[in-house]
């Protein structure tokens, strides 16, 4: 097992940091879109330039090119490549193995059993859907056998459910293969449910490890707070709530009514009216806007409470808006949770 | 108040037609010449097969100088920057819009005697009016056409995928074989095609560098100007039909490589407007 150890690193987007991963934890950095994040990731793994000293096991490995680092790297988006089968997007993961032919299918057809993925053998990868994709991204890092993994929100593209299983299979894979991690997250939740160390950086700054908590909280993301009333509790499995005579629907966590949260990156705001089931949806108007390198935060009036909303730059840069806007909002029903 | 299909619709539809014609009328031209008799004797001709031998064969020559060249220099301009690569991209795209007789003089003075000409021909290379010179000059037009097409190919691929295989353990050159080249290779495999095309419709630099000799330097362009130039109208009717057919089944491989057939996109139909 590797301990990873940051003196001193730090690059234009990251200001110097300190930080040390003990060996085999999982170590969670938390921090809202624009903090630094993926810039830190990119760092360890190769792909950015920097500053500092990156020790793994005591080695220093910040001079090596990425494929001489032994770093595995998930980000959101899989990577799978689309000319290989499923197969061969494993192998080429263990190319700097140097195995032979009947070891590489060994161990192959093991992590395709350890990560329950066994049924997608011989499968097209262009057809797998999201979870699946990044099972097998999984398996791809690794099976390149990485001494140190570095996650960048590999569950955010996914639907909730998906994401909280695939969350919690890759906790007890991680321990279970005791793999020293390093992973980045918006979601203070997600944070808390997995790490066993946490920080919180913003604005490239480390600013607060969990040893002082409720300190690196006030520079997250801060939720939106809806005051709502429990109108019944449906048989599929929610609720449905009143809030500023808005019907919304919850998913049913056996609390009783009150307060509810959504984070502000959950939200969907368009001009238009978003497709899908026409309930939680709501109208609007942009009071406010803070645009940066990552995401555009909205601030608008609903029902004349103020709601906020943030929105990744690729959609920003696709619908711009402009304060006193008309908007169309909808949430997730899974994502607004009981406080 | 203008009405679909017979409206604007209908005007835009008569240069379209035009256009049809003149292509057509074109085609039809070359083929009326000769009988068709007297079409299969041309073509069974010494000087037709020298002629089709002679540009198949130093067309493949060019391209095996031009691949390696327009894809490696491609890769490197899309994945570095380096001072003045603007300039250097455009200086290399300069063949491409440079008259391929001026591109053909250009290459006659630097092989010639007074430059490249003399420490060649000490090496036993000689460039100026032979085979070789043809070659050559192919090679000097075909290189952009195919770095065009391969950079803009690089350039479409996400960079993403790159990383993912870098921090996968794969060293640069596994990068480039296993990861971008594969992802690029039909977009590289057209502008191959496209550039093959080109050379075996290649005159004016080829006439320039490697002259027009019967028989020796004649591919099948300069077989149509000399048997033009002479009377001989069945041969230079025949090249000419070899030549289209050519062309014809580069535009249809294309098709086949081009996503969506050669489309961009599949357009609506003309709106309504009435």
């Amino acid at each position: 097992m590797a301990e990873l150890r940051l003196i001193r690193v730090g690059n234009r987007f990251v200001r110097p940091l300190d930080l040390t991963v003990p060996p085999g934890s999982l170590f969670v950095l938390v921090g809202p879109s624009g903090a630094g994040k993926t810039s830190l990731l990119r760092i360890l793994a190769g792909l950015a330039p920097h500053q500092g000293s990156i020790l793994l096991e005591g080695r220093e490995i910040g001079r090596l090119p990425p494929h001489r680092r032994a770093v595995g790297y998930l980000s959101q988006e899989p990577y799978l490549f689309p000319h290989l089968s499923l197969e061969a997007n494993l192998d080429l993961g263990m190319t700097r193995l140097g195995w032979n032919k009947a070891r590489r299918r060994a161990r192959r057809e093991e992590l395709l059993e350890l990560l329950g993925i066994s049924h997608l053998a011989g499968r097209d990868t262009v057809s797998l859907s999201g979870g699946e994709k990044q099972r097998v991204a999984l398996a791809r890092v690794l099976a390149s056998g990485p001494r140190l993994l570095l996650l960048d929100e590999p569950f955010n593209q996914l639907d909730f459910r998906a994401a909280r299983h695939l969350r919690a299979e890759f906790r007890l894979l991680q321990q279970r293969l005791g793999l020293t991690t390093l992973m980045v997250t918006h979601n203070l939740e997600e944070a808390r449910e997995l790490g066993d160390g946490l920080a919180v950086i913003q604005k490239g700054r480390l600013c607060a490890e969990e040893a002082a908590p409720g300190e690196g909280q006030a520079f997250l993301e801060v939720p939106n707070r809806l005051d709502c009333r429990t109108l019944r509790t449906l048989k599929e499995g929610l609720v449905e709530l009143e809030w500023q005579g808005l019907r919304l629907f919850a998913l049913d966590r056996g609390c009783p009514g009150g307060r509810f949260r959504v984070q502000p990156s959950d939200i969907l705001v368009s001009r238009t009216p978003p497709g899908g089931p026409e309930v939680n949806r709501f109208r609007g108007r942009v009071c406010s806007l803070e645009v940066n390198r990552d995401a555009a935060r909205v601030e608008m009036t609903v029902q004349g409470l103020k709601l906020r909303a943030e929105i990744r730059r690729r959609d920003w840069e696709r619908e711009p808006l402009e304060e006193g806007d008309p908007v169309h909002g909808f949430i997730p029903l899974e994502c607004l949770r009981p406080e | 108040m203008i009405r679909s299909g017979t409206g604007l619709g209908g005007l835009l539809a008569l240069p379209l037609v035009f256009l049809g014609l003149m292509v057509a009328g074109v085609v039809t031209a070359l083929a009326i010449q000769v009988s068709p008799a007297e079409l299969w004797q041309a073509l069974c001709s010494e000087e037709t097969l020298f002629a089709l031998r002679f540009s198949l064969s130093v067309s493949a020559g060019a391209m095996v100088l031009a691949v390696p060249l327009g894809i490696a220099s491609a890769y490197y301009l899309s994945r570095r920057e380096f001072p003045g690569k603007r300039l250097v991209d455009a200086l290399l795209d300069l063949p491409l819009v440079m008259p391929p007789l001026i591109a053909g003089v250009g290459l006659l003075f630097l092989f010639g005697r007074n430059l490249l000409g003399e420490p060649l021909a000490r090496l036993g290379l000689e460039l100026i009016f032979t085979p070789w010179g043809a070659v050559t000059a192919q090679a000097f037009i075909a290189t952009p056409i195919v770095m065009r097409n391969a950079k803009a190919a690089f350039e479409s691929v996400d960079p993403g995928f790159q990383e993912t295989a870098m921090v996968l353990g794969l060293n640069p050159w596994r990068v480039f074989f296993r990861v971008n080249l594969p992802l690029a290779g039909r977009s590289i495999a057209a502008g191959v095609i496209l550039a093959w095309a080109r050379t075996m419709g290649e005159f004016g630099a080829t006439l320039m560098v490697a002259g027009a000799t019967r028989l020796h330097t004649e591919s099948l362009p300069v077989a149509v100007y000399l048997n033009l130039a002479s009377g001989e109208l069945g041969i230079a009717a025949s090249c000419a039909l070899v030549l289209l057919a050519v062309c014809f089944g580069v535009l249809v491989c294309l098709r086949f490589l081009t996503p969506g057939g050669g489309a961009v996109k599949r357009s609506r139909p003309w709106p309504s407007s009435a």
